[in-house]
């Protein structure tokens, strides 16, 4: 123990152990059982500061001890036998019986399961037929067990025979013989299938096999790059296998030179149509975008020799309405988490042909 | 220099050699001593792990019953390696890693035979209370009042019945750094049940059962398609309710053959025509949700079946 918790921990104890002493009352009352039984629990047994666990337990025994006095007395004193006398009173204690269960669930169950059936015999003795059928058998209030308290499990015995009095039978008890149907046919189920087949370890599939060894081949079309291109990525760069670094990088950049190769063929190959042009710029911002997150450097390389043969071409559109236009210069800062504020945007590369960076220098702290 | 110098010189650097050289060897003794003593002594609260050589099989019949996490109990029980070591504890019958951030535990492992799972009269679960454990730091404590009409029972992760060789065994499983929230209806006092009397009844069938258990936090894709880890935390010290728990179990058969089964298992309520077999998953998927290696010790190459399957 470190001396921090010793020291934390003494304290603690000391004021609960002067608690005890100084609140010494468990009085519940008649008129309202109910809510001097909560107010004792709250104030004794559900402490949110740590208290020492026996000092818990002894709050709650004499908590219990004080409600099952009170129950008894709501239920079989002759204090004043007039009717609705009776019946207020036996309101009253089916009340706290419930609230007491509830807690008697969670704190001590083996108390109240021993004097329950005490209560049960008063009852059937006194022919309280009424109380007994519709509050102790309707609402469940017998023994405690695995259907309403985690100190019990399937394991134990379920209270059939508490409920089996004065024609009565417990209301879980058809749901218990189901229960029991569907276990008796779950083991069947098991032992058939306790045969097992043998299983073959599951095989890699082509494309797996092929992002491992990165044995591929990477060519793209004027037709549709950027859909060729993405399924590129998607068969043998982006595999949920572990590939190691190395391959998966060779990988990386044989797929992005098939994109240069394309962009620069659909530009350069005589004068590239719109479509061409739109087509090249598409696939152009995805590479941009892939090349950003698995090592800009070959890109920020190259793009400078695609903007000096474009600007040789005069290919106008394509630099003011793509290139400088949807940003397609040098990897920076602004996309790419290979950069920080520290580094200079590249507002040069977009200083030709008349035109300005897209955006602003870095501000300077 | 006369003879009788000489002879008074030697005596004198004899009797001071002499004297050096004894002191030398008392010393040395002394040093050596010494040298013993510490190296047994064991700092406070590291644990020492006896070790046990995974070739021999543990004779199913315990002689004696040891009340005390001792060294060779524990070794024992992990001999097929640790899955991790954060915060390990030991108990007289089980061994918990305890996660002081989710105040539950990583884990728990446990070794059983036949005999420690059989029904004895000397052990009874209803004299066992569910109690906080001193020996966690207050910060990191679950207490019942966390518990306390949260909406899910306080379950065992080293469970009760796994451990009736001796009364303090039993009261051992109910420190409250064993439990995490679990569904009661439906789970804990049922399907997860289940699951713990069919490693028990595994006894039957090998000599030596090993179980590691624990609980799982697993993602799930909301709406929007992303994936999220999202749990409900009860009581005022936020105690985690795991989405889904697992067991891993191996096997030894009498024939040195090892089999190994593992489940994953939804924190809720299952019906109770489902059976186990269907919450079988390869231990590998387990491993890697849970952040542990189990039975690392083992060549999965080396096991006879894993869930039933010659492997």
């Amino acid at each position: 123990m470190s001396k921090r918790k010793a020291e934390e921990t003494e304290g603690e104890t000391m004021a609960a152990t002067a608690e005890k002493l100084s609140l010494n009352d468990y009085t519940i009352g008649l008129e309202d059982p109910v809510k001097d039984y909560q107010k004792l629990i709250e104030t004794r047994v559900q402490v949110d500061e740590i208290v020492e666990d026996e000092i818990t337990k002894e709050n709650f025994n004499r908590t219990a001890a004080a409600a099952r006095e009170v129950i008894w007395r709501l239920l079989f004193t002759d204090a004043a036998k007039a009717d609705g006398e009776d019946d207020s009173r036996q309101q009253k204690a089916k009340q706290l019986l419930e609230e007491y269960r509830g807690d008697a669930c969670f704190y001590d169950p083996i108390p109240y399961n021993s004097w329950i059936v005490k209560l049960r015999d008063e009852l059937l003795k006194r022919e309280m037929l009424d109380f007994w059928r519709d509050t102790v058998v309707k609402q469940q209030l017998g023994p405690c067990w695995s259907r309403d308290c985690d100190l019990f499990d399937s394991d134990d015995t379920p209270p059939l025979e508490f409920y089996a009095h004065a024609g009565c039978t417990a209301p879980f008890a058809a749901s218990l013989k189901v229960r029991a149907a569907f276990e008796h046919q779950a083991s069947l189920d098991q032992e058939e299938q306790a045969a097992a087949q043998p299983s073959t370890p599951g095989e890699l599939s082509a494309d797996d096999a092929a992002a491992l060894s990165g044995d591929f081949e990477a060519v793209l079309t004027k037709e549709n790059p950027l859909e060729e291109y993405r399924t590129l990525m998607k068969r043998f760069v982006l595999t949920k296998i572990i590939v190691p670094d190395n391959v998966h990088q060779e990988s990386v950049k044989k797929v992005a030179a098939a994109a240069r190769e394309i962009i620069w063929k659909l530009l350069f190959d005589g004068v590239p149509s719109q479509a061409d042009q739109d087509k090249a710029a598409e696939l152009l911002q995805e590479y941009k975008g892939d090349a950003g997150f698995y090592g800009p450097q070959d890109y920020n390389e190259w793009i400078v020799k695609l903007r000096d043969e474009v600007l040789t071409r005069e290919l106008l559109d394509f630099w003011r309405e793509k290139m400088v236009k949807l940003e397609l210069g040098p990897s920076c800062a602004r996309d790419s988490d290979y950069y920080t504020n520290e580094d200079p945007l590249p507002l040069e590369f977009y200083d030709k042909a008349g035109c300005k960076a897209p955006f602003e220098a870095n501000t300077e702290d | 220099m006369s003879g009788r110098q000489v002879g008074r010189w030697l005596a004198l650097s004899a009797t001071a050699m002499g004297a050096f050289y004894l002191g030398a060897q008392v010393e040395r003794q002394k040093h050596n001593n010494d040298d013993c003593s510490t190296s047994h002594s064991r700092l406070p609260g590291l644990p020492t792990f006896g070790t046990v050589s995974a070739a021999s099989l543990i004779p199913a019949q315990e002689g004696n019953v040891s009340l005390a996490a001792t060294p060779s109990r524990i070794g024992q029980i992990m001999k097929y390696g640790f899955p991790g070591l954060d915060h390990v504890r030991s108990h007289s019958d089980y061994v918990l890693s305890y996660d002081r951030r989710n105040r539950v535990p990583h884990w728990v492992f446990e070794h059983l035979t036949a005999e420690s799972v059989a029904k004895n009269d000397a052990v009874d679960r209803a004299k066992c209370d569910f109690k906080q454990d001193e020996s966690i730091h207050p910060f990191f404590r679950s207490q019942n009042t966390d518990y306390r009409r949260s909406g899910y029972d306080r379950g065992h992760m080293a469970a009760a019945g796994n451990h009736r060789l001796h009364q303090k065994h039993c009261e051992e499983t109910f420190y409250l750094s064993n439990m995490a929230p679990q569904v009661g209806q439906g789970f804990n006092r049922d399907a997860w049940n289940t699951l713990e009397m069919h490693v028990r009844k595994l006894t039957k069938i090998y000599a030596n059962v090993y179980v590691c258990t624990g609980p799982l936090y697993l993602p799930r894709k909301e709406d929007d398609g992303k994936m999220y880890v999202k749990y409900e935390v009860i009581g005022s010290n936020t105690v985690a309710v795991p989405t889904h728990f697992y067991k891993v179990v191996v096997g030894e058969s009498s024939d040195h053959k090892l089999h190994m089964e593992a489940y994953v298992m939804p924190n809720q309520v299952i019906s109770n025509d489902t059976p186990i077999s269907v919450f079988q998953v390869p231990p590998e998927t387990v491993e890697r949700s849970a952040g542990l290696l189990f039975f690392d010790q083992i060549n999965r190459k080396q096991l006879a079946t894993i869930n039933g399957k010659k492997v």
